[in-house]
Order: structure tokens, then sequence, then C-alpha cells
């Protein structure tokens, strides 16, 4: 029997008892919507996850010092107390240190250092319309491979290099964003910016901002940093407020670490150590060797983390959730399940008969069970074509529910709603169907 | 009955789909309903405390802006304690997350403590399991002696007795000032502090410890470690005339509105202290997010009251619990659709294979109804028949759905339920709610009554001669 004879046997036979076969296929449709749908959340989510496990602060390892506090007691059903014990003074960082560490990673691991503060930039005077811009800056005083690990390319000079750090040369690169902010469309290079430390203590004991600090010179500025997630999260927000500093790599501000005000000294203070590397791939490689090279150098005094530790941790939370969630939505569709199979074995037994007298007449035990999983499958193909459309309707509804997120189908909900049925189907059709194919024609047609 | 046993898979398997749609019926519903008990109970717990704190909010776009400064002291306490007719107890109730205490040269950050009076025995409804709680001779003395809970005993001390145990403490804050912001070493040495007593944090405690977290360790607000440290250095916080920020009352029940309006008229006439001079303002995110550290409980329309009608003079904002319901609300609401919606699904689905399940039964039967309406049975009787039939097979459903329910709601509540939306923070109970399994039994019964009726009233529209006819 051919395959589209098939179909349409199957397709006849439903027809035939129209009402309860609408019955099973809106049930089908329905539970499919609801899988389809929630899968659909669920892969929206989980590709937000994916984007960050990808993005440059997954990537960035920091290294800091034990700040001799480790967690000893902190578990949900204490929430009351978290506690963590000190051991001493904690180790000091240096510039030594990054040579230190760089020099036992291996080179696609970039290591670099990193004290960042917020200070207030001013750009001083030039004949420019932007003359006097001044605004809070995240600025980043590091070591040359910082712009490496960013994978950073100029839109206008360059990044500085080892020995600009090395004679603490007063350069500052900037993120596309800054540069436009400061400069608008003119060109930043060579411009002049004043770092101001925010406050300090003036004559009459009040705090007040400092007038002047030392000056800087553009020296580059930055394109935008491609897989930074902070920037995609707060590329949103047009809304310049200069008080309010933009913590994406293409808001900040970089500087030679030896150039920043009371960092002059031959070994200058670092607050972290970062390292990256180069692609998200070498990611777990990169901090499984830093941890190494740390503990075998310094053992217990630095620690290294990432934020992938905690998105592993989240990860997992999510993924339970996940289950939780589809085990209550696709209950509509193994609802409808059962249901098809309850259809089907009322239909056999009904049709105990017919089926006798075809295997009478020589029809095999094969073409009976395809015939009747054949019914099943058209049922439950009916319901996906009936419940994806309306799942995409369903789709919409949850964006508005959950604000925010939008949530699209995407493959995963729609492989989800298409495999679900026709699994359910023929899953749920296999038992009717091998009933079908065991029926002996001769008991058939003696009873009833 | 008899018709269900006469086909038994059959009968089997709509009970196992009704089961399956009650079952996730029952747990939507139960959370619903163990999370309005709970918010019930927390409630119940709460809105006769005040918790009263000088400053200033304003509401910011998505949080307060707090200005808090001193404006209490034990005049305020002797007299708020006299009045009996509105007040129980009341306090001083200054939280602290910077304190460490060291015992037995190993240092523990505490992040949950309080400076408070012996009225917070009362006013935090704090269940002494040993010795005693500070006493206004303490007070009067500033004597550095503290209260602990039960798990802070067990993590600092290992065994029991914790009483008469001693303890260091030493201020967080204090030290970072000393150590110029750097967290770096340890100029000062620790205050020698005595336990006194020890209570239990979880006892009577329905939102889980949610307000009492704050009280994890408590000292006489005399012999706060984060001022007594060394005064002759300038960073030490100076006691002034007013050395409480904030007040803890225990109104009477009932009365606790009458107790906010008391406290607000009390500190009107006093002069605004300079802000900046203790602490400066604290902003606090959105309450609505419902992370469980911040205090998402404080109530704008007191705040607001107070704060307009200080003109000039200090004003007293006004924590409460009233919020809880706005902060569940909305994160609720998200929830139920998302989870309801889905259950709602299946229960439709449920319904469609009820009537389907009929509509076959119905069928076979064609025959037996057309007798029967023949013999006289009215159109009427036949239906009743059939829907109590199809009635009597969804209610057992419903009931096997009440059982599973027993089986799944603590899974979702693991997975689902505790993960989103208030779950997190109230203590939900993790059995599912009686009424829902009662409710689920009876709304698998009516759509059974329904749904079995409506294939029995197409059945029966045929003529009696016409079946009769066929036969």
């Amino acid at each position: 029997m051919r395959f589209t004879d098939l179909v349409s046997t199957a397709v006849r036979r439903c027809r035939a008892r129209p009402l309860e076969s609408i019955l099973i296929v809106l049930g089908i449709a329905l539970g499919v919507a609801v899988v389809a749908a929630f899968a659909g959340l669920i892969g929206t989510v989980g590709a937000r996850n994916r984007a960050f496990a990808e993005s440059l602060e997954a990537r960035e390892i920091t290294i800091r010092p034990e700040s001799g506090r480790r967690s000893v007691g902190f578990s949900a059903d204490v929430p009351a107390v978290a506690v963590t014990r000190t051991d001493g003074p904690p180790y000091s960082l240096t510039l030594n240190d990054v040579e230190r560490i760089k020099s036992r990673v291996s080179p696609d691991v970039k290591v670099y250092a990193y004290n960042d503060s917020f200070t207030q930039m001013t750009l001083q005077s030039q004949a420019s319309a932007a003359d006097g811009a001044s605004r809070l800056v995240q600025v980043i005083a590091a070591t040359e491979d910082i712009f490496l690990a960013y994978g950073a390319e100029f839109r206008e000079g360059m990044g500085f290099s080892g020995s600009d750090v090395a004679s603490g040369n007063r350069c500052i690169v900037l993120g596309s964003r800054l540069a436009s902010r400061l400069f608008g469309d003119e060109p930043a290079l060579g411009g002049k910016l004043v770092w101001q430390d925010e406050w300090h203590t003036g004559p009459t004991g009040e705090l007040e901002l400092s007038p002047a600090g030392p000056v800087y010179t553009v020296i580059g500025v930055m394109e935008p940093v491609r897989s930074s997630f902070l920037t995609e999260m707060q590329g949103g927000t047009e809304d310049d407020d200069p008080s309010s500093p933009d913590f994406s790599a293409d808001g900040g501000a970089y500087v030679p670490i030896t150039s920043a005000p009371g960092m002059d000294g031959p070994n200058p203070r670092v607050d972290e150590i970062h390292a990256a590397s180069l692609s998200s791939r070498g990611a777990a490689q990169a901090i499984d060797q830093i941890r190494q090279v740390v503990e075998a150098e310094y053992q217990e005094r630095l620690r290294v983390s990432s934020v992938m530790d905690y998105m592993k941790e989240s990860m997992k939370e999510l993924r339970s959730l996940a289950a939780g969630i589809l085990v209550l939505a696709s209950a509509g569709l193994v609802i409808a399940s059962i249901n098809v199979l309850n259809l089907m074995l009322a239909r056999v037994l009904r049709r105990t008969r017919a089926i006798g007298i075809s295997a009478a007449l020589g029809a095999g035990q094969r073409d009976v069970f395809r015939e009747t999983l054949a019914e099943s499958l058209v049922l439950g193909v009916c319901g996906g074509m009936l419940g994806l459309p309306l799942s995409f309707g369903l789709a919409k509804l949850m964006s508005r529910i959950t604000q925010g997120t939008t949530v699209s189908l995407g493959l995963a909900g729609v492989l989800a709603g298409a495999a679900s049925c026709i699994a359910a189907s023929v899953l749920f059709g296999l038992y009717p169907a091998y009933l079908a194919a065991r029926v002996v024609p001769a008991d058939a047609l003696r009873g009833d | 009955m008899m018709n269900m046993r006469r086909r038994p898979m059959q009968s089997f398997l709509t009970v196992l789909q009704v089961a399956l749609a009650v079952a996730c019926m029952v747990s939507v519903a139960s959370y619903r309903m163990n999370v309005s008990a709970a918010v019930g109970r927390f409630k119940s717990s709460t809105e006769d405390i005040v918790i009263a704190m000088g400053g200033t909010e304003t509401r910011e776009r998505d949080g307060y802006m707090r200005t808090m400064y001193e404006i209490f002291d034990d005049n305020d306490i002797v007299e708020l304690a006299a009045e009996t007719s509105l007040v129980e107890a009341v306090t001083p109730y200054m939280d602290s997350w910077g304190v460490q205490a060291e015992v037995d040269g190993t240092l523990y950050q505490l992040s949950a403590g309080a400076a408070v009076g012996p009225g917070y025995r009362l006013a935090g409804d704090l269940n002494m399991t040993d010795g005693d709680f500070i006493t206004a001779a303490d007070m009067e003395a500033g004597a550095r002696v503290v209260v602990i809970s039960e798990v802070l005993g067990r993590i600092l001390f290992g065994d029991r007795p914790y009483v008469g145990r001693t303890l260091g403490l030493l201020s967080d804050m204090v030290r970072a000032m000393t150590a110029g912001g750097q967290d770096a070493g340890l100029p000062i040495s620790p205050a020698e502090y005595r336990v006194i007593g020890v209570y239990d944090t979880r006892a009577g405690d329905p939102a889980g410890g949610w307000r009492r977290r704050g009280a994890s360790i408590v000292w006489p607000a005399t012999a706060d470690p984060n001022r007594i440290q060394d005064a002759s250095s300038g960073w030490a916080r100076a006691i002034g005339a007013y050395p409480y920020g904030t007040l803890m009352i225990k109104a009477v029940p009932g009365k606790a509105a009458a107790v906010r309006d008391r406290v607000a008229a009390m500190v009107s006439s006093r002069p605004s202290p300079d802000a900046s001079s203790s602490g400066g303002g604290v902003f606090l995110g959105g309450g609505a997010g419902g992370s469980a550290d911040m205090d998402a409980d404080d109530d704008p329309d007191a705040a607001d009251d107070s704060g307009a009608s200080a003109g000039g003079g200090a004003s007293v904002i006004f924590e409460s619990s009233k919020d809880v319901d706005e902060m569940v609300g909305s994160s609720m609401t998200m929830t139920m659709m998302l989870l309801g919606g889905a259950t709602l699904v299946a229960v439709i689905v449920s319904a469609l294979g009820i009537q389907s399940v009929m509509l076959i039964n119905i069928a076979e039967r064609a025959r037996e109804i057309g007798l029967r309406r023949v013999l006289g049975a009215s159109r009427r009787s036949v239906m009743c028949q059939f829907a109590a039939d199809s009635a009597a097979l969804a209610a057992v459903g419903g009931a096997f759905g009440g059982l599973l329910s027993f089986l799944l709601y603590p899974y979702f509540m693991r997975s689902v339920f505790s993960r989103m939306g208030p779950g997190e923070i109230l203590k939900v109970s993790a059995t599912p709610a009686g009424w829902a399994i009662v409710a689920g039994i009876v709304v698998a019964a009516a759509i059974g009554a329904v749904f079995g009726a409506m294939p029995a009233a197409q059945a029966t529209k045929v003529q009696p001669a016409e079946i009769i006819r066929e036969l």
C-alpha cells in the first residue's frame, strides 16, 4: 500500500466520525500550542544566556587579593547569617605580579592590570563646540594587553603600548560611545582631557570637586567592542546623563596604569589583574590555566573568579526551572495523547469485524498495522498544523505577560511543537495499531 | 459505575487524563492559595509592628532616595512605653550588616545584627531558649553583652551552652574608615562582649525570617560596636542629643495607625537635623523585583504624609507590611498567568477528551438509548444518566488527581514556584491546599457532567421511531 493511499484512507476514516475527530484534533492543537510557546519562552531565555556566555564579560577572569574572607556558613536554610572568616592582612598586588602571571600562561591568554575608578573627566579648552564638556567616566588604568583581550579595533589612532606603560605617558584611549559623547562628530585624536579626582577636602574642610588634575592626550578611539554584553544592554539607553557613568567597554576610557594619579612609583599597586582568552572557545581552558598558575605561585593569597562561575550555578537553576515549566506545559499534550489512545482503541474495537473481513480477504498484519497507525498520525499532524499557528499567538501573549522578554518561538519552539505532536500520536497510536493487527479473522467474524 | 467497569481500558484512560489535568490544576491553585495564606500570616504577624526611622524619603524613578538621621532618644522610649493603650513594647532598632565577631582568633562577618533595647524581646517576638534578654540596667550601663540566635551560636561556638561565652565585636564600618577605605589589616582591636541569652530565630516566624533576619545577634543600643570604639578618634560616630535613628514599636492590636500619628507628632516640633551628619542618602532599589535582600516593605503613603507635614521640622519614615500585597501581587500575576494558562489548556483538553469518549460511548449505545426512549424514558432522564456516568468517571479522575497533586505539587514547588514570584521570599506551605483538592474534584465532576450531557443531548434528539426502525 502506498503512503498516499494510507493517508487518504486514514483521512476518510477520520471524516466518517467528524465530531470525535475534531475534538481530539483540537485537544492536540491546544497541547502542541502550549508546548511550543513554552519551548519558545525557554529558548528565548536560553539564547540570552548563550549570548552572554560568548561575551567579553564572560571571558574576563578576575584575579584579586584574597581579602582573607572565606564563607564558612551561608546556606539557604540559614539566611540570617552570612559568616566569613578573616586570616591576616591581604596580599598586595603590584605591576610585577602582572608580569609574573603573564610569563607563565600561554600567549593566547592575555593578562593585564585593571584598576577602575569613576572619575570626572573634563574636556580642556580647545576651539571646539564641545568645549568644557565634563562627565563621570569609568576610567580603566590598565596595561597594554587589554586591547588584545578586548579584540579592539581602532576608529582613530591606536591603543597605548608597552612603552607608554613603562614610561607612564599621559595618553588616553576612548571607547566609541564616550568619544562621541565628548567630541560629537569631531575628531577626538589629540584632544586633551583633564582627570579630576572626583572629590577632595577643600580648604574649608568641605568636600569639593577638584579643579584640575593631570591632563591626558587622546591617542586612540576604539570601534565598538563587538562581544561586549554590557554594550548591548546599555546601548538601548540613549539618554545622555553626564553624571551617570556608562559601565560598558564602549563607554569607558583607558589609560596606562603608570600614568594614573598616585601610580607613578616604580611598581604601582594593582587592584585587580584581569585575564581573558582571545575567543570564547578558549575561556574554560584559560580559567583552568590561570587557576593553576595562581595556585602554584600564590597559593591562597589570590582569588581567581569569573562570571562564568556564577553563570554555571544560575544555568543549573534555570534548567531545573525550565524542566518544571515544561512538565506543567506538556500536561495538556499528554492528556491529548491519552485521548488519542482512547479514541483509537475504541475505533479498533468498533472495526474489529471490518478488520477481520479485510484480513480474511488477504490484508496482511503489516497493512492493518500501518493503516491504523496512519490514522492516529493524521490526527496528530492535523493537531500540529492547527496548533503551531496558535502557538505564535500564544508567544505574543506571553511577551505581553512577561513584559520585557520578547518571546519568539524560534526554531526550538517550532521543532518542539512539530516533534511533540508527531511523537505523541505515533507513540500512543502504536498500541491500538498493534491490537488491530492482531485481530484473528475467524474470531472477529464469529463474534457479534 | 457498572458502565465504567464494562470498558475498563477506556475508563482507566479517561480517569488517567482527568487525573493529570486535575493534578496540575490543584498544584497551581494550591500555590496561589498557599501564597495568600503565607502573605496573610506574614501580615498578621507584622501589622502591629511599627518601624519608625528619622529621615525623609523621595521617590526616584526606580526606587526611593532616603536621607536618614537620628531623631529619637530615651525620653521618647519612656514616653511611648507609657502610652499603654497604644503601645505594647518599644525599642531602638538599628540594623547592622557590617559587624565582625572574633571567637578564638577567628573572625566572622555577621551580616545580621541590631542595636536594640530591652523592649526588643517583646517587639521582636523572640523565643528565648536560654539565658536572659538585655535589661534596663544593661542599657543604663552600656553593658557589653549580646543575645544571639541558636543558629549563630552553633556557628560561632559549636557546642552548647552559648550563654557565658565571650566574643569580640568589631565594626566593619569603623574598620574601613580607619584603613582609609582599604580593607587592609586591623589597626584596632575588637571589644569584648558576653553572651547573656539565646533565642530561636525560626520559632513563630511565618515569613521565614524576612524581618527577623535583621536580628541574629543583638546588643544594647548604648553599647553599639558601630559607635563605642575609641571615641577620641574623629571617625567614631558621636552620640548626639538624639542617639537613635530607628524605633521598633509593637502596637496594641489595631492601633498601628494611631502609633504612627503619635510618633510623627512627637518629632515634628524638633528641628530637622543636618542629614549629612549621619549616614547621608541611602538609595533603595525598586521593591517589586522582590529581591530578598532589600527592605521592600516601605510604605510610600505614610512616608509622603509625614514628609509633607514636617514643614522644616524633623520627619519620620514608616515601614509597614502594606506593600507586601503590591509586591506579591505584581510577581504573582505573571506566574499565575503563565502557569495558570498552561493549566487551563490542560483542563480544556481534558474536557474535550471526556466529550469524545462520551461520543464514542453513546454511538455504541445508540440502541440502548432508543430502547429506553421507546419504553417511555424522557430525554431528560437519558441525558441525566449519561451526565451522571461521565460525572462519576471525572470525579474519580479528580480524586486521583488530588492524590497525584501530593507528588506533583512538591515537585513544582521545588523546580518552578520557588524560583518564580514570592515563593522565593515567603515561607509557602509545601503541601497542596485542601480546598484546592476539593475544588479540583468538584470542577472535574462538573466538567464531566456538562461534557457528558452534550453528546447525550445530541443523541436523544433522534426520534425513537427512527431508532427502532434501525434495530
